[in-house]
């Protein structure tokens, strides 16, 4: 109770440089995407795709994730961030870490930069994990919302830990297993562990206060919350130490029973919202959240289909990953920007005027047609991408990542509309 | 006050048989959940009764707006979130008695229906038209984390009620 101070917002210089930076990662994905060129077909995985993938999750979607949760912390946690200065420093390391990763990946220096690389990383995200876990330790609230924010933390540890692990042994090797055995559970740690806690724990806060629906049963986040841990500890324990195939799929479930009870949750939410017609940053959430259901049937192929050539299943597991990390994270965050960041901005740019003249709304702050547009080279760029991995069709990967493009820049000329509105005084009418 | 959560006690036949009230109204005391308010029906103010009950924390307030009978109630201090910490100057004060002091100057809200940032837009704009010495009461969802800044700014003092985890009634003042 004491702790409740009355500015728990943190500073904009705080958060506005990570969409910045994560608006410029994007860009940088969907180049490298088209340079990548036939690399994107190869039958096995290539550092190319790596340097993407790396690109994607932690310069684009990990960066705008650090930015939004500093901002997210006081509502739900009810506390201030443990450090402002902390977190500008975790903004830098990050950032030049992220480029020497992917830079790393992308020349093939598995066994020179990418030792140094993975250990910069290493100590960036940790930055952030200790600021947000003092955090939590100030705050008085433990709800489940923040329970799933602290679980995320607890898998991105683990995620980096397995992931520097592989990059020393490239140069060291010491692992009995082949890479793409631990390559397996970085990747299902980072995005089940890291990226889908984490959208849940702040998703079931923030999207029910912008559908606007009340009396939401919180049981099922709990019921979200035991299931996706266990299972996800289950399985990694397995993948470890058992390797019972067996094992596995019975942690399969139990995830995917996690992942249904929140999906259900979020549908209640839907059905019970008092703000009827969706805007353009809640059309991209529901989109995000529809398409939850691609990897889950995928993995559930990748399970069960047992004789199957290799080829084939490389390619169904980059089509695994890409339904993910596009199809689900991407998704999520190119709706979540435009909810978040023109509040943000508005909030920092006309609380003083507030109540006392007309101010415009922070939807006003963004172009909506550009955001509409944008909205619809999306659909058209994942459906695309998707079936050119799918099917082996070279045509469709270069229409999807040009219309990638095109969406990279058209969210780009937004975010930086946002970030430099001038402040406007509406006459009154 | 909800009715239900009224639990009167009407002690004047247990004083007109000679008998002590005390222990009879300490029963009922000790079982008072956070919803429920006591109410002593008395023909006097039963002032050491209520320096007792303060002493331990209960809210306490007396209606003798009737010339022979004495109500007094008596209510446990709900979570008041943060309220010591906000009201910056005067530390002991509370929602409910706050909420008495402000009974026919108080202006009320429901931002709950609202659509993220209009809660924060339609309080200040309350804010700005409150008369002088009047409140603003605020049907609420959570605690407003970006509007306590800007209130503290323009010197009001915020006290909190909160209901359950999804509603939350604010009343904010002129510091």
């Amino acid at each position: 109770m004491s702790d409740l101070k009355t500015n728990n917002a943190p500073h904009s210089s705080v958060v506005i440089p990570h969409f910045i930076f994560g608006g410029c990662s994007f860009l940088i994905v969907a180049i490298l995407i088209i340079l990548a060129d036939t690399n994107i077909l190869e039958a096995y995985f290539n550092s190319k795709i790596i340097a993407i993938t790396h690109m994607a999750v932690l310069g684009w979607a990990t960066m705008i994730v650090f930015g939004a949760l500093y901002q997210l912390i006081p509502v739900v946690f009810e506390t201030s961030l443990y450090s402002e200065k902390l977190a500008k420093i975790t903004f830098w390391t990050s950032a030049v870490s992220v480029l020497y990763l992917t830079y790393s990946f992308w020349v093939s220096a598995f066994t020179t930069h990418l030792v140094y690389a993975s250990v910069f990383m290493f100590i960036s995200l940790f930055l952030f994990i200790i600021n947000v876990i003092l955090s939590y330790i100030k705050s008085e609230i433990k709800n489940i919302s923040s329970k799933f924010i602290i679980a995320s933390i607890f898998w991105l540890v683990i995620t980096e830990l397995v992931g520097t692990l592989i990059a020393f042994n490239f140069k060291f090797n010491f692992l009995s297993q082949i890479h793409l055995h631990y390559l397996k559970i970085h990747a299902s740690l980072g995005t089940i562990g890291w990226f889908l806690s984490l959208i849940i724990g702040v998703g079931s806060t923030l999207i029910p206060m912008f559908l606007i629906s009340h009396q939401l049963k919180k049981e099922k986040l709990v019921v979200s919350f035991v299931s996706i841990n266990v299972g996800l500890l289950c399985l990694t324990l397995n993948w470890f130490i058992f390797s019972n195939s067996m094992l596995t799929i019975i942690c399969w479930v139990v995830i995917v029973i996690g992942v249904i009870s929140f999906m259900s949750f979020i549908y209640d939410s839907y059905k019970k919202r008092i703000r009827k017609k969706l805007d353009v940053g809640m059309q991209y959430t529901m989109l995000a959240m529809a398409s939850i259901f691609m990897p889950i049937l995928v993995s559930l192929i990748l399970l069960l289909v047992f004789k199957i050539e290799y080829e084939l299943l490389f390619r169904i597991a980059t089509f695994y990953g890409f339904s993910i990390i596009f199809g689900f994270i991407t998704t999520m965050i190119l709706g979540q920007t435009y909810k978040t960041l023109p509040f943000i901005v508005w909030l920092e740019k006309y609380k003083n005027l507030v109540g006392k003249t007309k101010t415009p709304l922070p939807r006003e702050l963004y172009s909506n047609k550009i955001a509409k547009i944008q909205f619809y080279f999306y659909v058209l760029s994942i459906l695309s991408l998707g079936l050119g991995l799918i099917l082996k069709n070279f045509i469709a990967i270069k229409i999807g990542s040009f219309s990638l493009l095109a969406v990279a820049i058209l969210y780009n000329i937004n975010v930086l509309k946002i970030i430099f509105h001038k402040v406007k005084i509406k006459d009154n009418e | 006050m909800n009715k239900d959560n009224l639990i009167s006690l009407d002690v004047r036949p247990i004083i007109s048989k000679g008998n002590d009230p005390f222990k009879e109204i300490m029963e009922i005391v000790n079982k008072l959940n956070n919803q429920q308010t006591l109410e002593i029906i008395n023909s006097f103010e039963p002032i050491p009764l209520i320096n007792k009950l303060k002493r331990e924390g209960y809210i306490t307030w007396t209606d003798k707006s009737d010339a022979v009978i004495v109500h007094t109630y008596f209510k446990k201090t709900t979570e008041l979130k943060g309220s010591d910490e906000l009201s910056l100057e005067n530390n002991t004060t509370t929602f409910d008695e706050k909420f008495k002091q402000f009974v026919g100057k108080l202006k009320q809200i429901d931002v709950r229906d609202l659509e993220m940032p209009e809660p924060m837009i339609t309080i200040l704009e309350e804010l700005e038209m409150l008369p002088i010495g009047n409140a603003l009461f605020v049907e609420h969802k959570k605690v407003p984390q970006f509007l306590l800044p800007e209130l503290k700014e323009r010197n009001f003092e915020i006290l909190y009620n909160k209901k359950t985890d999804n509603h939350m009634q604010l009343l904010i003042f002129k510091a």
